[in-house]
């Protein structure tokens, strides 16, 4: 199997200077590697980093040490850690999604276009990509009289669902889950699950954390703990 | 000209601009005494201090920083408002890159300002004529640029007024007597009406109320999407450079303290103002 991400002694840590520069540390000497296709979970208590890892994957976080080795179609070898951020712009473009479990939304748009921008951001016309965002809002079972009004009076579970088909729409190669299914109900999570393995089918690799994990069993290939400050892998499905 | 997307379609470096003549003690700014960009002897203020930076086709730069960060000073010096003390600007589709912008004789640097650049003030006296007709003053800028055929100004003007949501039926009214909001598109419609390259947005939002910010937010996405134009958005407002910005410069006394992924400076700011200016967010 080929690693699409190697990760290499990645440390966090945050100086704050407001608090007499007192250093925060987000994740310590965290190694571990995920193959093309593969979905991983990582676990953990609260606090433990695991968003911390997702973050500096994502560069929302700037890594302080380590490597990040990322297989990309574009370029090549890249080290996320340290990758100039119009690099880092373009993968997020065209690789790399992220979700997480809060909605961040321009004033104005409704939730047919928050989902339809996910698509032409990667080139795709706007037919298509209207088709295909009412094709997810409706996997997703959000109402339909609700796709063309402003997302932000929406309930909790329906902003969970809109972000989930805005990332999932897309057939990322590298698909970041950062809670995105925490306080979703059941018949939600398995609309999830099945839009998981279809994304699998067509070769997306995912790394998860989860709140809930007999969900996160059910759709991860493996699981790494993150205790101590250490990243182990757990036993096998 | 077709550009090659991975080549800087504007290359800013090292931008001085001082107010007062200088002295000894100020002639290498980097020695001014850490937060602070007022010379203790002579009283020289340098306003932008030594900003390097690359604007690409089709991205929205943010600058952010509070009032006196240099941030409009930034701008006006690329707009030739303010002449610059010292450094350099190159643009890729203007002489292939090679110029420096600010050295170009005065009728290139009109070439400039009227065929690659538009420019959206904050106060919109200073952008518009207040007593000329919203036409008036989006015909100002394409007759300025070479465009002298009634009917073609007329209907490129509905065409902007259209793409701004301004009822073309108030075409021939003097902005004057729109609202802030109206003022602020009227200004916005008559910077893109020779569809230049890069726009400049110098707090178009700042003293609007929430529903006009939307709109004018609304407004600028959507002419980054339809047209791939290059932006600069000076804002204090953290709130509107999240929203609109992928990469973001963060201004303090004239100099660049931080520049990042808009994200990451929100989510990991690493400079003690920037942890500041985060911290403060509503």
């Amino acid at each position: 199997m080929t690693a699409l991400i190697q990760v290499d002694q990645l440390d966090k840590t945050f100086l704050m200077h407001q608090f007499g520069e007192k250093r925060i540390t987000g994740c310590r000497d965290i190694s571990f590697t995920v193959n093309k296709g593969e979905f991983i979970g990582i676990t953990g208590q609260s606090g433990s980093g695991k968003s911390t890892i997702i973050k500096c994957i994502y560069r929302t976080y700037l890594p302080t040490g380590g490597l990040i080795r990322y297989s990309s179609d574009h370029y090549g070898l890249v080290n996320l850690a340290e990758a100039p951020d119009r690099t880092i712009l373009t993968l997020r473009k065209e690789e790399i999604g992220y979700v997480s479990q809060f909605l961040s939304i321009m004033p104005r748009m409704t939730a047919l276009e928050f989902v339809m921008e996910s698509l032409l951001e990667m080139g795709e016309n706007g037919l298509t990509a209207r088709k295909r965002a009412k094709e997810m809002l409706a996997h997703f079972n959000l109402r339909e009289e609700l796709w063309d009004t402003y997302p932000k009076t929406f309930s909790g579970g329906e902003k969970l669902r809109l972000n989930l088909a805005r990332a999932m729409v897309r057939r990322s190669r590298l698909l970041l889950l950062d809670e995105p299914t925490a306080s979703l109900d059941q018949a939600s999570k398995e609309t999830v699950k099945e839009r998981i393995h279809e994304l699998k089918a067509a070769g997306t690799t995912l790394i998860g954390i989860f709140h809930d994990l007999d969900f996160m069993e059910s759709v991860v290939d493996r699981t790494y703990k993150l205790q101590d400050g250490l990243m182990k892998e757990a036993q096998k499905k | 000209m077709i550009h090659d997307e991975s080549r800087p379609l504007l290359s800013v470096r090292h931008l001085t601009k001082r107010f007062g003549k200088g002295c000894v003690a100020c002639s290498h700014p980097e020695q001014l005494p850490e937060g602070n960009n007022h010379c203790p002897h002579c009283g020289t203020v340098w306003a932008v201090n030594d900003i390097s930076f690359d604007l690409y086709e089709g991205e929205i730069l943010g600058i952010v920083g509070e009032s006196g960060s240099g941030k409009s000073s930034l701008v006006q010096c690329l707009y030739f408002d303010n002449t610059v003390t010292d450094g350099s600007a190159t643009i890729a589709t203007y002489q292939d890159g090679t110029a420096n912008i600010f050295r170009e004789s005065s009728q290139q640097k009109r070439y400039i300002r009227n065929h690659l650049m538009g420019m959206v003030y904050q106060n919109p006296w200073i952008g518009l004529r207040m007593q000329f007709s919203s036409g008036g003053n989006i015909a100002e800028k394409l007759i300025a640029a070479g465009t002298f055929n009634v009917h073609e100004i007329r209907a490129r003007a509905k065409e902007l007024l259209n793409h701004v949501e301004i009822p073309v039926t108030r075409m021939d009214e003097a902005p004057l007597h729109f609202s802030g909001g109206m003022q602020q598109r009227v200004q916005i419609s008559k910077a893109l009406a020779n569809h230049p390259p890069i726009l400049l947005l110098d707090e178009v939002t700042t003293g609007l109320d929430l529903s006009v910010q939307a709109r004018v937010l609304d407004l600028i996405r959507r002419i980054q999407r339809e047209s791939r134009t290059a932006m600069i958005v000076v804002s204090h407002d953290l709130g509107v450079i999240r929203m609109l910005c992928d990469r973001t410069m963060v201004m303090k006394e004239g100099r660049c303290i931080e520049a990042g992924l808009t994200d990451q400076i929100l989510e990991d700011p690493h400079h003690a103002y920037t942890q500041l200016l985060v911290h403060s967010l509503l």
